[in-house]
């Protein structure tokens, strides 16, 4: 199959092609995440979303993740897909799927990935409350990047 | 260019910045910027700079040629 591993995309996400992307005969466990959108953030009614992103480089951070995981499993293959555009309750907003010999590494490396796209990659959520709406900023509620810029493993 | 907050004060997700010099520090268009859209101060001070699709330090030197971003605090997944 033809698919980019790493994606930005305004269509709705498809799980089944991700998990096929990274099926081989060494692969012993898929681990899959999906990221939807919640109706109620703190007791806050969602209407919608809108996400935003630079695309030719959140594609780049996309990648670097998945090296990053590749880098620590080398057996691993990774896919992922973003959706930017209007997405509304229950839309998927992001798919992981990683593939690995052993379930362990399945389970962490898909935890990785998840936290890692709130650090790295350039894409925003706007929400849209019932009540107004804004741009969110750093949703891992760390003081605002404390070195001057997120922790960029992996490079320079 | 700019995204979320940043392009909603511009207007724009891009803006043209005017100088006579060769090349400006990232900390030196974060300033023509700020002085431009004061409005965006407080947001612009929170966002990081990318050059090139790379993030990018404050004394990195750019030129006409480089693709220049402003990041503010991401929110995706």
């Amino acid at each position: 199959m033809n698919m980019k591993s790493y994606a930005i995309t305004d269509k709705p996400i498809e799980i089944q092609p991700l998990i096929d992307h990274v099926t081989h005969p060494h692969a012993g466990a898929v681990s899959t995440f999906i990221g939807m959108v919640r109706e109620f953030t703190r007791g806050k009614k969602t209407l919608y979303l809108e996400y935003q992103a630079y695309a030719a480089m959140a594609e780049k951070k996309l990648k670097q993740i998945g090296d990053e995981i590749i880098e620590k499993h080398p057996e691993a293959r990774v896919a992922i897909h973003h959706r930017v555009g209007h997405l509304d309750i229950s839309d998927v907003a992001v798919a992981i799927a990683v593939s690995t010999p052993h379930r362990d590494a399945a389970f962490e490396a898909s935890r990785y990935a998840i936290e890692r796209i709130k650090e790295i990659v350039p894409i925003w959520k706007k929400e849209n409350w019932e009540d107004g709406q804004s741009w969110i900023g750093d949703q891992k509620e760390q003081v605002a990047y404390p070195t001057g810029q997120p922790e960029l493993k992996g490079e320079k | 260019m700019l995204f979320a907050g940043l392009s909603e004060v511009a207007g724009s997700p891009s803006v043209l910045i005017e100088t006579d010099q060769q090349s400006l520090s990232i900390e030196q268009v974060r300033a023509i910027l700020i002085e431009k859209y004061p409005a965006m101060e407080p947001l612009l001070k929170n966002s990081l700079a990318a050059v090139n699709q790379e993030y990018a330090d404050g004394q990195q030197l750019v030129s006409e040629s480089d693709e220049v971003a402003f990041i503010p605090p991401v929110s995706g997944g």
